[in-house]
Formats: structure tokens, sequence, C-alpha cells
């Protein structure tokens, strides 16, 4: 599978402070991406810097083969963008923005954006000023969508939408992005949706990527060990490839793993522990094990 | 050529259209409707017709009480505080209202994007100068005074490029701050610099002053439309844009 986006070693300082550090990501054609993080740690920095907002101090960054320097204007016909505060003109109606977005680009689905106008129940004469901020974030995705780009980057596009809105909004771009095999480059907050959609994984903090992999994998790979040892923790166990955490309780120790977990169980098997619990990770815990400062951190 | 981001430029700037728009034409109907008023007042005041053709020369002469409040006086003045609006918002605005993350991320080059914004606002400015010169005419027919010729709109590309020079310099410090009112402040900052050789009675120190050629006192006098500070003005205007479009293409939105 090709890459839809590759950075290398892209960076963005602000003076002294390095927004993004030499970020490495790559992300698959055809894949739902969930790019997470704290606030604060590089996400929106990211995705602008993908999009030409921003201009990198340093790095590169190709998107479906092109250079984001060079070939931008190529790009923009294949790139919807929805932000994290729908970007809407107050003095313009629904109907004014998608005229304007039209006006733009080469292709357009007038289909597409009147079938969603009527499940999205949009009031074409409406300004969009006057549009509840379920709708404006509505009409940002259709603006987004009317090219039938190749990529679409969502920025924390549900931010501030109720639960039905929001179920509602993911359905849309699962539904587009499998149909048209589009790839999806996922920002949020809501760890539970990206569980639910994100095929794939990135965690930055503090401008650093920290973890990309497959939803599948993280599942099964990342675990975390509670282990009570006979005596002290074997320093060979601890620093084994694959424990990136230990964090510790008198004599009881917890291993966050993500990979290598059969040769760390043996390994663990062989001490005689007093006890060994394998404990199963969620989003939310492989995200918060990651992202917080506390503990270890080993690798 | 997209109508529909013209349309778009057009309703950004729509209320500060209409409302200069509404001012000028306000104060085109007021000039000659008052001229007769005016010349009576000083005339009852002064007691003597002749003190007032040496006193209030413009009073006893129709066309130069009119160019003298029109093109030495409203317009350029007015057109200045209008060029001003226009401009502090261009880019500024959609900074403020996030609105950048919408129109640079369409396939369009930023300057291509901008020039559009200069370019609206710009056309809006010179309708407007056109159409409140134009009112001038049916007014003073309507008031019995002298129908000016249509040499009276020849000062008009003066005040235009000279305006022009304003909105282009206000539209650089859109795209350099990101609040317009700080935008619109420092360019009125620099236009009071750039006022200051225009109030030094001394050739050729006035003429320095853009001001000085925007009211087109030199065409009224002499006749002469001086080309080669309208086409400097044009080439000043041409310069902003360029060293705009270059800070644009460079800006983190």
């Amino acid at each position: 599978m090709s890459k839809a986006i590759e950075t290398r070693g892209l960076t963005k300082t602000y003076g002294v402070t390095p927004a993004v550090k030499n970020l490495n990501l790559e992300v698959e054609k055809g894949s739902i991406f969930g790019f997470l993080g704290p606030n604060g740690a590089g996400k929106t920095t990211t995705i602008k810097m993908l999009l030409g907002l921003l201009i990198p101090t340093e790095g590169t960054a190709t998107i479906l083969g092109l250079d984001t320097k060079k070939d931008h204007l190529k790009l923009r016909q294949k790139i919807g963008y929805v932000p994290e505060t729908a970007s809407l003109y107050p003095y313009l109606t629904v109907q004014e923005h998608l005229d304007l977005i039209k006006s733009l680009h080469k292709t357009w689905n007038e289909t597409l954006i009147n079938r969603y106008l009527d499940i999205f129940n949009l009031p074409k004469k409406q300004k969009a000023d006057q549009l509840s901020k379920g709708m404006q974030t509505q009409l940002a995705l259709l603006l987004a969508l009317g090219h039938q780009p190749e990529l679409l980057i969502l920025d924390e596009p549900t931010a501030g939408l109720d639960p039905i809105m929001r179920r509602e909004f993911l359905q849309t771009i699962i539904s587009e992005a499998t149909q048209n095999n589009q790839t999806v480059f996922l920002s949020s907050h809501v760890l539970s949706e990206v569980e639910r959609i994100a095929d794939t994984i990135g965690i930055i903090k503090h401008g650093e990527l920290v973890l990309t992999r497959p939803v599948d994998e993280l599942k099964t790979e990342e675990k975390k060990i509670r282990v009570v040892f006979q005596g002290d923790a074997p320093k060979h166990i601890l620093n084994h490839p694959g424990v990136i955490k230990v964090e510790q309780e008198k004599r009881s120790y917890l291993l966050t793993v993500n990979s290598n977990l059969e040769e760390i169980l043996v390994a663990i098997e062989k001490t005689k522990p007093f006890a060994v619990d394998i404990l199963d990770l969620n989003l939310e815990e492989i995200f918060f094990e990651y992202t917080k400062t506390e503990g270890r951190l080993l690798r | 050529m997209n109508t529909r981001l013209i349309y778009k430029e057009y309703k950004d700037l729509r209320f500060k259209f209409w409302l200069s728009f509404a001012i000028l034409i306000a104060t085109a109907l007021i000039i000659p409707i008052t001229f007769g008023y005016l010349a009576d007042l000083f005339v009852d005041l002064l007691g003597d017709q002749a003190l007032l053709h040496d006193l209030f020369i413009q009073f006893t002469n129709y066309p130069l009480y009119l160019f003298g409040n029109w093109y030495a006086k409203n317009l350029y003045q007015m057109g200045t505080l209008i060029a001003l609006f226009f401009g502090m918002g261009l880019i500024a605005n959609e900074t403020t209202r996030k609105t950048s993350s919408l129109i640079f991320t369409q396939p369009l080059k930023r300057s291509t994007i901008y020039l559009y914004k200069f370019g609206t606002a710009a056309g809006l400015l010179i309708l407007m100068l056109l159409f409140s010169t134009l009112i001038l005419y049916p007014t003073t027919a309507m008031v019995g005074e002298q129908m000016p010729g249509l040499d009276f709109l020849a000062p008009l590309p003066m005040t235009a490029a000279g305006l022009l020079i304003i909105l282009a310099l206000t539209g650089l410090f859109s795209v350099l701050f990101d609040d317009s009112i700080k935008a619109g402040a420092i360019s009125a900052l620099i236009l009071a610099i750039i006022a200051i050789p225009g109030w030094i009675p001394k050739e050729p120190i006035y003429k320095l002053s853009i001001f000085y050629h925007m009211k087109g006192i030199s065409i009224f006098l002499n006749g002469e439309f001086p080309w080669l500070v309208f086409f400097i003005f044009l080439a000043i205007t041409a310069l902003l844009l360029i060293i705009t479009t270059k800070i644009l293409d460079q800006k983190d939105f």
C-alpha cells in the first residue's frame, strides 16, 4: 500500500520553542488514521503544516506523492479539511458557501452535496452565523467533501457536538471514506470515537511522535503485566525489549508492554513469581500510558 | 475570473461600502445646494459683494467652489478614511474570524486570493468616487448653477490612484497584523507622516505629499494631467502589492 502522508523530520519552531520536533509520520492510503495527543502536543501544528497553512521550519512532507511546498495547489484539489471550529463566513448562506467552494474546484459532486443537505436538513438560505454549532460542522464537512478529496483531514471536528451529532458526523465520514477509498486523518480528543473508526493510531507528545501502530496490533500487543517477584525484580526483565514502562509499588511491579509479550511472560515465569496478571488496555489507557509523565519510560 | 469570490468579497465589505457611499452621496448633494446659502450668508455678514470676492473668492465662483469643496477637500479626505476602512480587514478579518483555514486551503494561490480582495475593494472604491462625483451634475442643474464640463472629472483618476496607494498600504498592514484595528491604526499613523510635506507651504516640499496630488490642483489650475505622478502612484501601488503578496506567501495561519 502506498503512502497518503509521509513526513521526514518535519519541525516547526516558534522562536526557540519547538511545537513539532522531527516528525516522521507515515499514513497508508485508504486508512483511517487517528492522530492523538494532549492539548498543545502539536496536533494542529502538524495538520496546518500538512495543509500549507504553516510553513515548516525544517523537514519535508509529501501527501499522495506530492510535495506540500511545491505542489500545494495540486494537492488542495485532493485534500478536504475540517478544522476544529467550523471556518465559515457569517454573512454567507449555506448555498453561497457551497457555490464559493464549488467555484474553486475542478470537480464537484452535486449529487453527494444534495444528498447530505437532505440528510442533515441544512437550510440552504440560512446564513452561517444563524446555524447551530452542529449544523456549522455539518456544512464544514460538506465543503470538505464536495470535491471528493482523496484525503480528508479532520482536526477535532466533533468538539462541542452532542453524542448524536457526533455519531452521525462520524458515520458520514466512515461511509464516504469506505465508498470512495478515501484516506482519513482524524485528530480527536474523544478516544472512544477514534477507537471505533480508526485502523491506525499515532500519538504525539511535546511535538514528538511517540507511537504509530495499527489499532488491532495495539490491542493484542499493548498490555500491562502486574507481577510480584519473590525477590528483587530481575533487571533483564525490566529492561527486556518491549517493556516500555515500569512502575513499582513495594514488591509489586506494573510493566507496560508494547511488544514481545510472549517472550516477556516466559522470562517472568522462569523467575517463579508470587503472582502474574495480564491486563488488557483500551485506547484511553494506552493514550494515558504514552502521554502521562509519571513512571519510568524506558524506551 | 471567479465571480463567486468577488461576490464573497463584496459581501464582506457591503456594510462599509453602502455606509461610505451614502455619506459621499450626501456630501455630493449638500455641496451644490449650500453654495447659494453660504454665498448669501457671507454677503450678509460682510455687507459687501466685492469684499466677499476678495476674501472668499470661491463663494463668487461656482466652479472654484465646487472643485475646492469636492476634490480639494471632501473627496480625498473621505476617500482616505474609506480606503483605510476597506484595507484594514482585507486579511486580518480572515485571521480573526479563523476563515483563513477555509480560504487558504483551497486550490488558489494566496496572492490570487489577495488580488481578488484588493481588486474588489479597489473596484468598490472607484465606483463610489465616480458615482458620487457624477451626482454633482444633476445637483448643480437643480440649484441652477453653471454646469461643470466633462473636464471636471479629470482629477478623478489622480484621487483614485492615491486611494489605491492607501488601500494597498493598509492591506499590507492587514497581512502583517492579525488585528484589523491595529492594521488601520498603523496605516493611519504612516499616512499622517506622509501628509507632513503637504503642510509645509514651500515648493517643491508640499508636492511630496500624495494628498496634494490627490486633490488634482494642477489639473484644475493648468488643465494639465500629471501623467508622471499618476504612473508613479500606480507603480507604488504595484510595488506595495508585490511586497504584500510575498509576505502573505510566507505568513503562518
